[in-house]
């Protein structure tokens, strides 16, 4: 496809690798929002431009590295990036397991990931089990002000939450989505009762229905290693990617009636209303005319 | 040769009933006369009744013949809700104590079982549906994917699928020995008398009977058509008095079939060559 004439996603950053996948010499050619990009680094800094077919230098394009990754904007005057003030705390860990390509919307990788439910199904006896299936009431909203997606007070029982937990026990949960493809859970620190784990999602939509998936975590976790926890991060993503490629349709139905929500779906349905409030329609289902 | 003739009215074989027992869940993709496909589920209740949907949950559009069978429902592999054989959603693991609502349903299509095979009818309007004699002597053998439009397997059956002699040829080059439909034709003296006939208005059955004095044996292919320019032989026998080994005969045999039919699209070529 070509460079999506969507503007509510132009106007956004979009991660598309981490600081470590575009060294110097070494430009990444890649693709974003149907838009093939070349990023290169400089010893100023880094620079990205739109290619044509012929893999010409169209335009430069914006872009900013923060949080171990880089991102880009095709628009002129993008919308801030979120702030995760937690990159500035002592003693966390950042670990990043590489990218994982999935062919599906971005917007069903995305609601996927807010989702609770699935855990004792497709996580099955990690992040959840039977007969703990059961979602309890939360909360879900969107902040006005940050325009930001928020679900709170979300639990759920899980046999082993993270590397570091033992046994099973009631998670916490914070869902924040703070732009159509870039999302945020805050989760119950085992090592620190008074913290928040944080595991992110950044995907990069290449296409409407295809999509290089960015994860990090922000973990306080002395002892498990490295290897251990891009393991574990990989395999809950590769049971998600089972999922995420057998939907149908493969683009989202954000009409009402389409699909058919139930309580414990409050935070996709509040992300779906959010994106309809936003006119987003790079990885919806464009409805026909009668 | 005693089938009778029946108005298949758009109806196609689908699978066959042996391949689908009780519990069992298949994906399979209509194709109707436009070439327009809807991905489906079929899969079979624990009351032995089979059942054909859209292959989507309705919830969150997951295909369910990713499912399993848990309390005679289908169950969805994403988030657990099991619908029961009327298509309704009997249970939502992550509200257990909840009534699930009756708009949450999936979508039914027309399906017949008869002659040993699963009938689908997608798209039109489901006229009156196959109606085969049953056959208990009748061996579910397999179903054979050919690489090839339907008209051209159609063809291609018609040209070679009963040439004793470029079978036999075709055995001896390929196989490097007397093959196997014609050690079946042997073992059951069959040299006299071979029928092959295709039958109702959308030639979706072909039935090839063989007789001679000392017994006669029977091939039914239901034919579907597949998207992508491939075909489905959806294929049964029968042989009397039966040889040994009848059902590892037969596969043989259709892999060479299948050989001819995808080497032979233009009618010449391969078979040409045999003779």
């Amino acid at each position: 496809m070509t460079r999506t004439t969507d503007t509510s996603v132009l106007e956004d950053w979009q991660a598309i690798g981490r600081s470590e996948d575009v060294p110097l010499e070494r430009p990444r050619r890649t693709r974003l929002l149907g838009q093939d990009i070349l990023v290169e680094r400089h010893p100023d800094g880094l620079r990205v431009f739109e290619l044509d077919a012929g893999e010409r230098r169209l335009r430069s394009a914006r872009v900013q590295e923060r949080y171990g990754h880089v991102f880009v904007s095709l628009g002129e005057d993008p919308r801030p990036l979120l702030e995760l003030p937690e990159f500035e705390q002592p003693g966390r860990r950042l670990i990043t397991s590489g990218i994982v390509t999935v062919r599906a919307s971005p917007l069903r990788i995305v609601e996927n990931f807010l989702d609770m439910a699935h855990f004792p199904y497709v996580h099955t006896n990690i992040l959840g089990a039977e007969p703990h299936t059961e979602v309890l009431p939360y909360n879900a909203e969107i902040r006005r002000g940050v325009d930001e997606v928020w679900a709170t007070g979300c639990q759920f029982y899980q046999q082993q939450a993270a590397m570091s937990a033992e046994g099973g026990q009631q998670i916490a949960y914070e869902y924040r989505v703070s732009s159509p493809f870039i999302t945020v859970l805050y989760k119950t620190c085992p090592e620190r009762a008074d913290e928040w784990d944080l595991i992110g999602l950044l995907v990069q939509p290449l296409e409407e229905d295809l999509c290089d998936v960015h994860t990090f975590m922000l973990l306080f976790d002395s002892s498990t290693p490295d290897i251990a926890l891009v393991h574990f991060q990989q395999t809950i993503f590769i049971q998600d990617r089972s999922i995420l490629e057998n939907q149908r349709p493969r683009l989202m139905p954000l009409e009402a009636g389409a699909e058919r929500p139930v309580r414990a779906d409050l935070t996709s349905s509040t992300y779906r209303r959010w994106l309809r409030a936003r006119g987003v329609s790079f990885g919806a289902l464009k409805s026909h005319p009668a | 040769m005693s089938i009778p003739a029946t108005n298949s009215g758009g109806w196609q074989p689908i699978a066959l009933s042996a391949e689908l027992g009780p519990g069992a869940i298949a994906p399979n993709t209509l194709v109707d006369a436009n070439g327009q496909t809807r991905e489906v589920v079929l899969w079979r209740d624990l009351d032995a009744v089979a059942h054909l949907w859209d292959d989507r949950c309705p919830h969150r559009g997951m295909r369910l013949s990713y499912g399993f069978v848990r309390n005679g429902n289908l169950t969805c592999l994403y988030h657990g809700f099991q619908y029961g054989a009327d298509g309704q959603c009997r249970y939502i693991p992550a509200h257990p104590r909840m009534e699930p609502p009756a708009t949450l349903c999936t979508t039914a299509l027309a399906l017949a079982e008869s002659g040993g095979l699963l009938w689908a009818n997608g798209y039109d309007t489901p006229q009156q549906s196959p109606s085969l004699e049953a056959d208990n002597s009748l061996q579910a053998i397999r179903t054979l994917v050919i690489r090839r439009t339907t008209a051209v397997t159609r063809a291609a059956l018609d040209r070679a699928i009963f040439d004793p002699l470029t079978t036999r040829a075709a055995d001896r080059q390929l196989v490097g020995r007397e093959g196997a439909w014609a050690r079946w034709r042997d073992a059951c003296g069959v040299h006299h008398e071979v029928s092959y006939a295709w039958h109702e208005p959308q030639t979706r059955l072909i039935e090839i009977e063989a007789r001679c004095d000392s017994g006669s044996s029977r091939i039914r292919i239901g034919v579907q058509t597949l998207p992508g320019e491939r075909t489905a032989l959806h294929v049964q026998a029968a042989a009397e008095p039966e040889p040994a080994g009848l059902k590892h005969d037969v596969h043989a045999w259709l892999r060479l079939l299948r050989f001819h039919i995808e080497n032979d699209s233009d009618g010449r070529g391969l078979l040409e060559t045999l003779r």
